[in-house]
């Protein structure tokens, strides 16, 4: 009776306090309101923030340590498709709380949780569905439904066959590997054999395997390892009371506990708090976001107003922000990773994406045209946005490398060299889609713009000059890493095609053959050759020394993306010669030196 | 207009010269010299056939990455990167880059960049076709514990031949990947010192081995051609079985067996019946099971015992090992922990079990099994089962025939057939788990078949050789993948292979199929020795020899799968250097060491290529010379340093946003560059 005649009192307080205050200060005071109101007083759930600690335990997965958050993440991501899951209730489960849920057969707060009838496990492959029996509306299945299909056994143990035999798989098989993992993992989740979250023995080393904590017993013996049972159980406990507090203190408790048994190889708080970080940054994402907003700008600053100027002010500025945001990301990574992050596919994509914006601002600065911002933010975006939709295609793992491809200085600038010229082929290809706009606006005015045009053939020169050297490097490291120095391999051999396709366009120039819209139209057409010999090579052509960063899918969206693009410069060439008819139509040349011709650029008269 | 063309030109970069390079006409008569007006040169130099060559080149080697990934990467190389066409398009484009040079002459300081490009491409294509002929490429595996090897095994095919009487071996180099020798168009290879004529006749990708005795007029062995034939399943079964053979003395369906002896069968049913039931009912046999392979458990009676037929199954989860055994119906369950090395009593069979030993991750090292980790990667278990058998005449034959044992030695049902060596003479023995007697009976060759009672299985004797001796026929597998790609492709017993013809005037001509890794003899002649014949790769001698010190593998973190390989070797050359190194991922060993050897290329690279996972002792290293090396290196630095000058330090204009076109270092004036930047972005609206 005290308390709500106290409260009320409050209440009374607030109110006045409400009325007397200005207007400015009344909205203050009812945002706090609706904020607070947001915070539950007592919770029988837990949410995200609840997880840090227990994020924060180191396990060795997939030959390397890292945070329980990490393999979480990887966790629902490789068994979903997807970075959360949804469940048949409509409650949207985040990774931390997932795996430790499928463990234990509970959500948090003690109720149970049967994960076996939810619909987790992904099949990205109709046909297998089909075949399988299975509902071909459906892309997700639980593992009840699947550990029941004889069709699926059957399947499964002729995969596993032909992987003893070391035979190619075809894409029905891989997809069945694929399930199998799947179920595989999903099965080590909820017996608990995936949570290898203890160092196997004192005096381990790091290529040791880690064991389980029920397992550690016999390595540490019951009295020393007593200390960590005990903070587990405390934890376990907190979990299923709901209760957040002491979980998250639990978990630190015993992240102490298991450094202790093994401090030389048990990660430094340190590394795994690097970790944890970058996984909740979402550098790239937020990176996405704001070469979006800064195109935005830039692109409403283009326009003739009275604030024109400032738009494109905040434009570059937002998208610098983007550009450090992207940079940190990659930084992270390096660190995370002990090396450059450019050894598979979401890598190189990070790269590639970092690489075309870096330019574009690079040579922004050194010719002041935001033309190339505005050909720059849209491809980065694009890119780091197709990255981030196809996180089952392209996994963001940080992965142990290929023995190939460690400890090698040259090896690095090579890889770094070829990726770099792949960022400014991107860019020329978006500038390249500037240039191709205007002529399919006004092909006149778009012949007369001569620093248009040489803004590009900046770009592509540098890109040439880039896959010339990366190519030549990468022959030098083949010849001292392999024993030779070019041996027709299809990465290789693509990346040589790409040199001579940029070449062809150059020279094809100084023949004569086409002038300066050519240029834009190679510009277009030559990046082709760039996602063969980048993404084709790495998902179609899984022979050859260059084999990482494999995947599968994606041909239907390169093959739409092309047809478009094609269709767009059919119209771009047909409107071209249309606006030409009336006038000669002997081409434009470019502007040429009498006694030289190589690499001038085109300055139209 | 765009402000920045709007401005006068500045003056020397940009002149406005009007005519495309290669529509201009050449420079006055005066200024270049005669062979420079040369209508072949002016050809060879101009720019619009090195585009041709360029594109042909780009669809060539496009070509070349679809033949890689469709087939492999020797038949691209046969039919793109190695074909002469395409090393005299390279050599071509190196004319092509060299004239388009010298059309330049007399050389000014603007050239610099380009001059530098294209000699570092022709100094990088003629380091390449250096080290094509000139280098040696090729592996050698080494064995822990041997002398020194100096044989280098070189990709590519090679026919060997020796004849009887005369020492030396002659060989010859095959290619067939591409086009393939034909009965109606037979290659010719050469003719040796006997005076035989050696053609190919054909070439197979695929051959199958048969085993076929051949008859000999004395000192063989009996010899029959069994068939089995069940309508029921319309399966025929059919084999060669020769006395004394070691894979080919019995015939194994799985649910029966027929095993061919000399001599002949046991007079009556009851005599054969007590043989053979006590040999049967004398049981002591071991079993490997596999945990990832249930239904391939591999058997082994003892010597001069009889096997159980029973089933071990091995069952693997995290927290238990399990051994299941199947015999005759019934199942006794054991733990791979608690019963290891206790006899179990099969309880009313008269038969002991025991689980000898357990293996998590099986592999056979040096003849023996061992666990190659402690991981459950490949579980295995040893079982030895043992004792007397009680006879059993109701034993269910359908369970046997229904359960195909794998052990090779099925109990119940197995036919005998003796063949007399004098008379050739045929008598069996048969033995069916439906009939308790044995039926003793007499056989003919050609002759009608017997009911064996194993469900509906005839059993004939189609050909019978009283002496024979052990001969193994190939013939080419139909259906197989036609073509060259099939070429390198070895699929297990098959392997591909020539025929090859010997001829000579006056003697039998004789053909026989060679496969890859085979030595067949060919009979040349009466009494002479035959003559060999092997087709395999080409050996090269090294001047220096090689020896495998030590073999390392490291493993990745918390795994077992291998992360690395590490060999130790000892070089010795044939002046007495000795030299040891180690070589391992990314890290050669080259010999000899100096820096100018290595520089130049001139040494012997030692890289690791790779290694025998069943085999720790065995290391494949892959040795390479390559005299182009320094050519190369200097080639690459050229052509970066060259696109360099050219794209960045020749003099050009510049255009900045807001300012005149200007030459290359000028520099931008800030309060121009913002007042256009407007003009810039909006190009249509600028036009004023």
């Amino acid at each position: 009776m005290r308390r709500a005649l106290f409260r009320s009192a409050l209440e009374l307080q607030a109110w006045n306090l409400f009325r007397a205050s200005s207007l400015g200060f009344r909205t203050f005071l009812l945002l706090l309101l609706v904020l607070l109101s947001a915070l539950p007083l007592a919770r029988a759930e837990l949410n995200e923030s609840d997880f840090k600690q227990w994020g924060l335990l180191a396990i060795q997965d997939n030959g390397r340590r890292k945070p329980v958050d990490t393999f979480a993440r990887e966790a629902i991501l490789k068994l979903t498709g997807r970075g959360t899951y949804k469940d048949l209730a409509g409650r949207v489960w985040q990774p931390n709380e997932f795996i430790l849920s499928a463990l234990l057969g509970e959500a948090a707060g003690g109720q149970e949780k049967d994960w076996t009838k939810e619909p987790l496990l992904l099949i990205n492959y109709r046909p297998l569905v089909e075949k399988l029996g299975l509902d071909r509306e459906r892309k997700r299945f639980s593992f009840d439904e699947l550990a029941k299909l004889p069709e699926l056994n059957r399947l499964a143990g002729e995969v596993h066959q032909l992987g003893m035999q070391k035979a190619e798989l075809d894409r029905m098989q891989q997809e069945v590997r694929s399930i199998t993992e799947r179920m595989t993992l999903f099965s080590n989740l909820s017996r608990g054999a995936a949570f290898l979250i203890v160092p196997p023995k004192p005096d381990a080393t790091i290529k040791d395997a880690w064991v389980i904590p029920p397992e550690a017993d016999k390595t540490f013996g019951e009295a020393r390892f007593a200390a960590a049972t005990e903070k587990l159980q405390g934890m376990v406990g907190a979990f299923r009371a709901g209760d957040a507090f002491n979980f998250g203190l639990r978990a630190r408790e015993l992240r102490t506990e298991l450094r202790q048994l093994c401090p030389t190889v048990y990660p430094t708080e340190s590394e795994l708090g690097t970790e944890y970080f970058y996984n909740h940054l979402g550098a790239f994402s937020t990176a996405a976001l704001l070469y979006a907003l800064g195109l935005v700008l830039l692109a409403a600053g283009a326009l003739p107003s009275g604030i024109a100027r400032w738009l494109r002010v905040g434009g570059v500025l937002v998208a610098l922000g983007g550009l450090l945001f992207h940079a940190w990301g990659i930084g992270l990574r390096c660190v995370i990773a002990g090396r450059p992050p450019v050894t598979n596919m979401f890598e190189s994509m990070v790269w590639v994406a970092f690489i075309a914006a870096l330019f574009g601002f690079v040579f922004f600065a050194r010719y002041r045209s935001t033309t190339y911002l505005l050909a720059a933010l849209p491809v980065s975006f694009v890119t780091v946005m197709i990255l981030l939709q196809a996180p089952a295609a392209m996994p963001p793992s940080i992965d142990p490398l290929q023995p190939v491809l460690r400890d090698n200085f040259w090896l690095t600038i090579h890889v770094l060299t070829i990726t770099g010229s792949y960022g400014a082929f991107l860019l020329g290809l978006g500038f390249g889609h500037i240039v191709l706009f205007r002529y399919l606006r006004d092909p006149l005015a778009a012949r007369a713009d001569s620093a248009l045009h040489f803004w590009l053939y900046r770009v592509i020169q540098l890109g040439v000059l880039m896959i010339a050297a990366g190519t030549i490097l990468g022959g030098v490291w083949a010849n001292y890493s392999w024993g030779r120095f070019w041996g027709w391999d299809p990465k290789e051999t693509w990346a040589l095609i790409t040199l001579l396709c940029y070449i062809v366009a150059l020279h094809g120039r100084i023949a004569g053959w086409w002038g300066q819209f050519g240029l834009a139209v190679a510009s277009v057409l030559c990046f082709a050759a760039v996602v063969m010999a980048w993404y084709g090579v790495n998902f179609w052509f899984p022979s050859g020394l260059h084999s990482y960063g494999r995947g599968v899918g994606g041909e239907g969206w390169a093959a739409t993306i092309l047809g478009f693009d094609l269709v767009f410069l059919g119209l771009v060439i047909c409107r071209k010669r249309q606006a030409e008819r009336p006038a000669q139509r002997t081409p434009v040349p470019a502007v040429i030196d009498p006694a030289e011709e190589s690499s001038l650029p085109a300055a139209s008269v | 207009m765009p402000a920045s063309t709007a401005s006068p030109p500045s003056p020397a970069p940009v002149q406005p010269a009007v005519v495309p390079a290669a529509t201009r006409p050449p420079a006055p008569a005066s200024s270049k010299p005669a062979w420079q007006r040369n209508a072949l040169f002016r050809f060879l130099a101009s720019v619009k056939l090195a585009v041709v060559l360029l594109a042909i080149l780009i669809v060539a080697s496009i070509a070349g990455t679809l033949y890689e990934t469709t087939f492999n990467a020797d038949v691209a190389r046969a039919y793109v990167y190695g074909t002469p066409w395409f090393n005299a398009w390279l050599v071509l484009l190196a004319v092509n880059l060299a004239a388009a040079a010298f059309s330049r002459w007399p050389w000014q300081q603007r050239h610099t960049g380009f001059l530098i490009t294209h000699l570092g491409i022709i100094i990088l294509l003629a380091g390449a076709l250096l080290g094509r002929f000139l280098g040696i490429e090729g592996t050698i595996t080494l064995f822990k514990n041997r002398p020194p090897d100096n044989q280098l095994i070189v990709q590519q095919r090679q026919l060997y031949l020796q004849e009887g009487g005369a020492g030396g071996t002659l060989s010859w180099p095959v290619n067939v990947i591409g086009r393939r020798p034909s009965a109606a168009r037979p290659w010719r290879l050469g003719q040796t010192p006997a005076g035989w004529t050696v053609e190919l006749v054909d070439y197979a990708p695929l051959l199958a081995a048969d085993f076929e005795p051949a008859p000999v007029p004395s000192g063989g062995q009996p010899a029959v051609r069994v068939r089995l034939f069940s309508k029921r399943l319309n399966r025929t079964m059919e084999s060669w079985l020769l006395v004394g053979s070691e894979e080919h003395a019995a015939f194994d369906l799985g649910m029966a067996s027929v095993q061919l002896r000399a001599g002949r069968a046991p007079a009556t049913p009851e005599a054969a019946a007590k043989g053979a039931v006590a040999a049967a009912n004398d049981i002591d046999e071991s079993i490997f099971a596999f945990a990832h392979k249930p239904g391939q458990q591999v058997a082994q009676p003892a010597a001069g015992k009889a096997g159980s037929g029973a089933k071990v199954r091995l069952v693997v989860t995290d927290s238990a090992r399990q051994v299941h055994l199947d015999w005759r119906g019934a199942t006794w369950d054991f733990d791979v922990e608690a019963d290891r090395g206790k006899d179990q009593d099969l309880s009313g069979s008269g038969l002991t079990a025991r689980i000898e030993d357990y293996w998590p991750d099986f592999l056979m090292k040096d003849g023996q099994p061992t666990s190659a980790s402690n991981e459950p990667r490949e579980p295995a278990v040893l079982v030895r089962i043992f004792g007397q058998l009680a006879p059993d005449p109701e034993a269910d034959s359908l369970a046997a025939m229904n359960a195909p044992s794998e052990n090779g030695a099925s109990s119940a049902n197995q036919a005998t057939i003796y063949c007399d060596a004098a008379s050739g003479a045929l008598t069996y023995v048969l033995k069916s788990g439906a009939t308790p007697q044995p039926v003793v009976g007499a056989l003919t060759a050609g002759g009608p078949g017997i009911n064996t009672g194993w469900a509906d299985w005839q059993l004939s004797v189609d050909q019978s050789l009283p002496s024979a001796t052990d001969y193994t026929a190939f013939h080419p597998v139909e259906g197989a993948k036609k073509g060259p790609e099939a070429g390198a492709m070895a699929q297990g017993n098959h392997t591909e292979g020539l025929r090859v013809r010997l001829s000579k005037p006056g003697s039998p001509t004789v053909e026989e199929w060679v496969p890859a890794g085979w030595q067949v003899a060919l009979p040349t002649g009466g009494s002479s020795a035959p003559t060999q014949l092997s087709y395999g790769w080409r050996c090269e001698s090294l001047p220096i020899g090689l020896q495998l010190l030590d073999f390392e593998i490291e493993r990745g973190e918390g795994s077992d799968a291998p992360a690395g390989f590490k060999s130790t070797l000892r070089v010795i050359d044939n002046e007495g250097r000795v030299d040891s190194g180690q070589c391992w991922m990314n890290n050669p060993h080259n010999y000899p060491g100096h820096w100018w050897s290595t520089f130049t290329g001139l040494t012997f690279k030692m890289s690791q290529a790779s290694y025998n996972p069943e085999n720790p002792n065995e290391s494949t290293i892959q040795i390479l010379r390559d005299p182009g090396w320094l050519l190369k290196w200097i080639g690459s630095l050229l052509v970066c340093a060259g696109i360099f000058t050219l794209f960045y330090l020749r003099p050009h204009p510049v255009f900045v946003e807001g300012k005149a076109p200007s030459a290359r270092g000028q520099k931008s004036s800030k309060s121009q560059a913002r007042s256009s930047k407007q003009a810039q972005i909006n190009p249509s609206s600028k036009k004023t």
